[in-house]
């Protein structure tokens, strides 16, 4: 299973998570017409460490987590809990072994989509790749 | 005209292989290795001027004398090499090692002893843990 699909599973059983955005977790496009607040997850950026005798198992992967809410306010509410339940995470995400989840960025947007205001997340996962 | 394999580049397929001191020495490659560096030998400069070398200096080369070679490498708790290294140093004793080259064929072997300087644990916050072995090549690289 692909990190993106199991961190985005994993947070929609995360009780704190779901109890802000229910079901509303997307991957890569958020659904234009979804309720808000709402989340989506896109993999920005993979590095894989090529040794002597081949590709490390250990890989590191940037995920952008966009928290989507009509004002700042529920925004900044909806990231700081992915911040919370984020930080020194290491252990299982479904089928992946997570070693380590570091916040990496953080920043607000005003959103293309008139009214909407983003928050921006970065995360570095480092995971156990088959 | 298509050049033989043996006369372009090729990335990868070189090998840090460590012994076991047994005999036959078994090898067995070092799959955490990320770094390799100062493989070869360098010949002392011994300076033979005399006053009828007409002015100008006059060298020859003199005892060959192996580099210090660096590995690095992810570290990788309870491996049995790292700890074996370990072990070489704190024992202060050589051990054999060969840089398996089989990038292209014919295989070319490069075999060395390293008598063991050093190893450095280097710990990190936000990427994956290295380690380090330090060696000063003992006699001479066997080239096969």
């Amino acid at each position: 299973m692909r990190v993106e699909t199991d961190f985005r599973s994993w947070l929609l059983a995360e009780p704190t998570i779901s109890a802000i955005v229910g079901g509303r977790i997307f991957g890569l496009v958020r659904e234009p017409q979804a309720a808000l607040p709402a989340i989506n997850i896109q993999r920005i950026v993979t590095r894989r460490q090529e040794l002597f005798c081949g590709v490390d198992p250990l890989v590191s992967a940037d995920l952008q987590v966009d928290s989507y809410a009509i004002d700042g306010d529920g925004a900044w509410t909806c990231a700081e809990a992915l911040r919370t339940v984020l930080k020194n995470f290491s252990g299982p995400m479904g089928t992946t072994q997570v070693d380590k989840v570091f916040l990496i960025n953080e920043f607000p947007l005003v959103d293309p989509d008139p009214g909407i205001i983003r928050v921006v997340q970065t995360y570095n996962f480092w995971y156990v790749e088959d | 005209m298509i050049e033989s394999p043996l006369e372009t580049p090729f990335v990868g397929g070189i090998f840090w292989a460590v012994g076991n001191g047994g005999s036959p020495e078994a090898y067995t490659r070092y799959c955490a290795v990320d770094a390799m560096s100062g493989i070869g030998s360098a010949n002392s400069l011994i300076d033979v001027t005399t006053f009828c070398s007409m002015g100008v200096k006059e060298y020859i080369a003199g005892l060959a004398d192996g580099k210090q070679v660096t590995i690095g490498a992810n570290y990788l708790m309870g491996d049995a090499i790292q700890e074996g290294l370990i072990s070489d140093v704190e024992n202060k004793v050589k051990r054999n090692f060969e840089v398996q080259v089989d990038g292209v064929s014919p295989f070319r072997l490069f075999k060395l002893t390293l008598a063991m300087l050093d190893w450095e644990l280097d710990p990190q916050v936000a990427k994956q843990n290295v380690i380090k072995f330090i060696g000063k090549i003992s006699g001479k690289i066997m080239r096969s």
